[in-house]
């Protein structure tokens, strides 16, 4: 019998046929692995961690601040615990964040630098990874920074929100490659070849890159200019935008559709720089106060512009930011969310407008830095209660375990927090490090280490060329704005010089 | 996933049937040893100026990452950097489908050179001053690409002109294109090396993450 060939496709026709067959698993995306966790247990609290970057306690109204940047939060911290000691464990995002997620000082996980990741042994001891059992997890940060470190946790993360979600325009590249490349493609894409420097790896895509950022921005800056005179908000370094309107009803839908019991960690950016308020909350504060006079610290930046302004903005931007964060606590408490549920409400870092820093790029650990809000309502909640003993940001992971009736693992460094009526542990020594110039691989050479004994600090500048070894020491009790170095004057300067040193000896090696 | 499918054999399908515009495509692009040179231009142009921005971070990225997440970084930039290659070999046939072929296909190897060095100049001064579009009215926006288009046409008549009018010109240039065929066996193997490393650590990533489910 004569065989028909099929019209027109030869053999070399029918094999390009077949190539593209095996196209069709690419063209699907991959379904998360992860199974959802059915709903069991809704005896266990859900717990919701809104961290806002680069928030400082000192710019609260709610911790004494002249300016009301935060009426809002004020009020939620009358059925609240506040605490009134709490400090980061670093003053800029990655080693922070890494700190509040792992539960480590930073030479425990060893993320020193702004795109340092977690060392492998720490990355695996995160919140998520001891919660997951028990809880639904779920994860967005809009920092990518912050971000990155998430994906180390990816494989303990139900729901990880890509960092663009709630763009309004410009994405990322990084959160469309799947779990274990996505850092290596943030590090390749969105920092290197694409990214916001003229230093870029790309020579002609980043231009088109750039051409098709620049075209969204107007197109929706058509629409919103009006609302956001300075710009609208974006993403520091790389080109996004974002409302906080549309953030704030982003992060409403997600807690709206997660499994009970569930532990959600939101990171938004406001009020990290740059500073855009919207129109309803320019020049609130145009109230021309200035805090004491500072001198330029030897480590600040002579070139830093004026703070005052800055200064401003940036508490509009707080107020701005306190506004919509009224519409979530709403939401919380008109779904019943509110009573079911620890809600933290934290930072990472704080930010100074002082000494020759504007934001927190400078080794320095004055307290505006490193004195960050700590707020949590525990479910059912009906007062407030005032909470001044020392804690740090590494506490959250001891506490959140404690929460779940998760056994907490040894060593860890923080301690639970003294909710309720538990009375803490004032005498404790806090620490605090900055190492941004450092290698994340080998022994610290230069380094800002701060330890806090009541309220006591004392501050010391290790390997730095124009402040080689300077110790500080400030009494924050009579000195809350760090106006008078009592070193070596003080006498507890000296006790607790001699256990900074020793702490410092004891670190310096742990290489990772 | 069904749907997928059904587009994915209908492109396939439509890319056979297109076989009859391949003799047309054929009329109208170079000759593949015509292509080489120019390709070689601009692979020299992407991957110099790739490799120069890594050697600049690596420092920096020494203090962060291990030897191995570099290499897989370095991976993901050059297969970039080869796909971005691709694509401005892409846009140089682009123009010699559109233009006239004594404008643009008959003095392929001179003007695609010298239009990609041109071209890569431009971009590496424009790079630092991108950020001043930003105040600038949408409609001056949507310009800038006719603009750049236009003048991209007007160089390429321009150069055109010049080669006809002085050919030592031409000749230099192509001599120069030519030698620089080199960077292709240098620059192309790096950069399928690293889309196939890329292409592998994705494929693992797809099966651990289905195998795990």
């Amino acid at each position: 019998m004569e065989k028909k060939r099929l019209t027109g496709i030869n053999r070399r026709d029918f094999l390009k046929l077949a190539g593209g067959f095996s196209l069709v698993p690419l063209v699907e995306k991959p379904e998360s692995g992860k199974k959802w966790l059915s709903q069991s247990g809704q005896s266990l609290p859900n717990i919701i961690i809104l961290v806002l970057d680069a928030l400082s306690a000192r710019h609260l109204s709610l911790y004494g601040y002249h300016r009301k940047t935060s009426p809002n939060i004020d009020r939620f911290a009358e059925k609240a615990a506040v605490f009134h000691n709490h400090h980061s464990a670093a003053n800029f995002t990655t080693p922070s964040t890494a700190s509040l997620l792992t539960g480590k000082y930073p030479w425990g996980h060893h993320a020193y630098t702004l795109r340092s990741t977690i060392s492998g042994s720490s990355a695996q001891s995160n919140i998520f990874h001891y919660l997951h059992e028990k809880y639904h997890t779920a994860a967005f940060s809009q920092n990518l920074y912050a971000d990155k470190l998430l994906f180390q946790f990816e494989q303990y993360l139900d729901r990880h929100l890509p960092a663009d979600s709630f763009n309004f325009s410009g994405r990322t590249i990084y959160t469309r490659l799947p779990g274990n490349e996505a850092v290596a493609g943030f590090r390749a894409y969105d920092q290197f070849m694409l990214n916001r420097t003229p230093e870029r790896g790309s020579l002609f895509l980043s231009l088109l890159h750039d051409f098709n950022y620049l075209l969204r921005y107007r197109l929706a800056f058509r629409d919103l200019g009006e609302m956001y005179p300075l710009g609208m908000p974006s993403v520091d370094g790389c080109y996004a935008n974002f409302t906080l309107e549309e953030v704030m009803d982003g992060v409403i839908s997600l807690l709206d559709g997660l499994p009970t019991p569930f532990i959600a960690y939101l990171h938004l950016l406001p009020p990290h720089s740059p500073y855009r308020p919207s129109t309803g909350f320019r020049k609130v504060f145009n109230d021309g106060w200035e805090p004491p006079p500072t001198t330029v610290h030897p480590l600040g930046d002579v070139t830093q512009g004026d703070s005052p302004k800055k200064r401003q903005l940036y508490d509009e931007f707080i107020a701005n930011l306190d506004n919509e964060i009224s519409r979530l606590l709403e939401y919380l408490q008109s779904t019943g969310l509110l009573e079911k549920s620890y809600f933290i409400l934290t930072s990472d870092h704080g930010e100074l407008f002082e000494r020759g820093e504007l934001g927190h790029s400078t080794p320095l650990l004055f307290e505006p830095l490193l004195h960050i809000p700590l707020v949590i309502a525990s479910p059912g909640q009906k007062r407030r209660i005032d909470i001044r003993t020392p804690t740090s940001s590494i506490d959250l992971f001891p506490t959140l375990l404690a929460i779940a009736g998760v056994e907490v693992p040894t060593p860890t460094a923080g301690q639970v927090l003294p909710l309720g009526n538990r009375e803490g542990d004032h005498s404790r020594d806090i620490w605090a490090l900055e190492a941004k110039n450092n290698s994340t691989f080998g022994p610290l050479k230069q380094a800002t280490l701060a330890l806090y004994r009541g309220n006591s600090k004392l501050v010391y500048y290790h390997g730095y060329k124009n402040y080689k070894d300077q110790f500080e020491f400030y009494d924050l009790d009579i000195d809350p704005d760090e106006l008078e170095n009592r070193y070596p004057a003080d006498p507890a300067a000296a006790e607790m010089q001699a256990k900074l040193e020793a702490q410092l000896n004891k670190i310096r090696h742990q290489v990772r | 996933m069904w749907e997928n499918s059904n587009v994915c054999i209908l492109l396939v399908f439509l890319l056979i049937q297109l076989k009859m515009v391949q003799g047309y495509l054929k009329s109208k692009l170079p000759a593949s040893e015509e292509i080489l040179p120019v390709f070689s231009v601009i692979l020299f142009l992407v991957f110099s100026w790739t490799l120069y921005r890594v050697f600049y971070v690596l420092p920096a990225w020494l203090m962060e990452m291990t030897a191995v997440e570099i290499l897989a970084v370095c991976a993901y930039v050059f297969s970039f950097a080869l796909l971005e290659s691709l694509f401005v070999l892409g846009g140089m046939a682009l123009l010699s489908l559109v233009l006239p072929a004594r404008f643009f296909k008959q003095k392929f190897v001179p003007l695609g050179s010298l239009l990609t060095i041109f071209l890569g100049a431009a971009a590496y001064l424009i790079h630092p001053r991108t950020a001043e579009l930003i105040p600038f009215r949408l409609l001056y926006l949507a310009l800038i690409p006719v603009i750049v288009l236009v003048g991209i046409i007007v160089l390429i008549f321009l150069l055109a002109l010049l080669f006809e009018r002085l050919p030592a010109v031409r000749r230099a240039v192509t001599a120069l294109a030519e030698r620089m065929t080199i960077f292709v066996y240098i620059y192309l193997p790096l950069g399928v090396l690293s889309l196939v490393v890329v292409f592998l650590r994705l494929l693992f990533d797809i099966i651990i993450r289905v195998f795990t489910a």
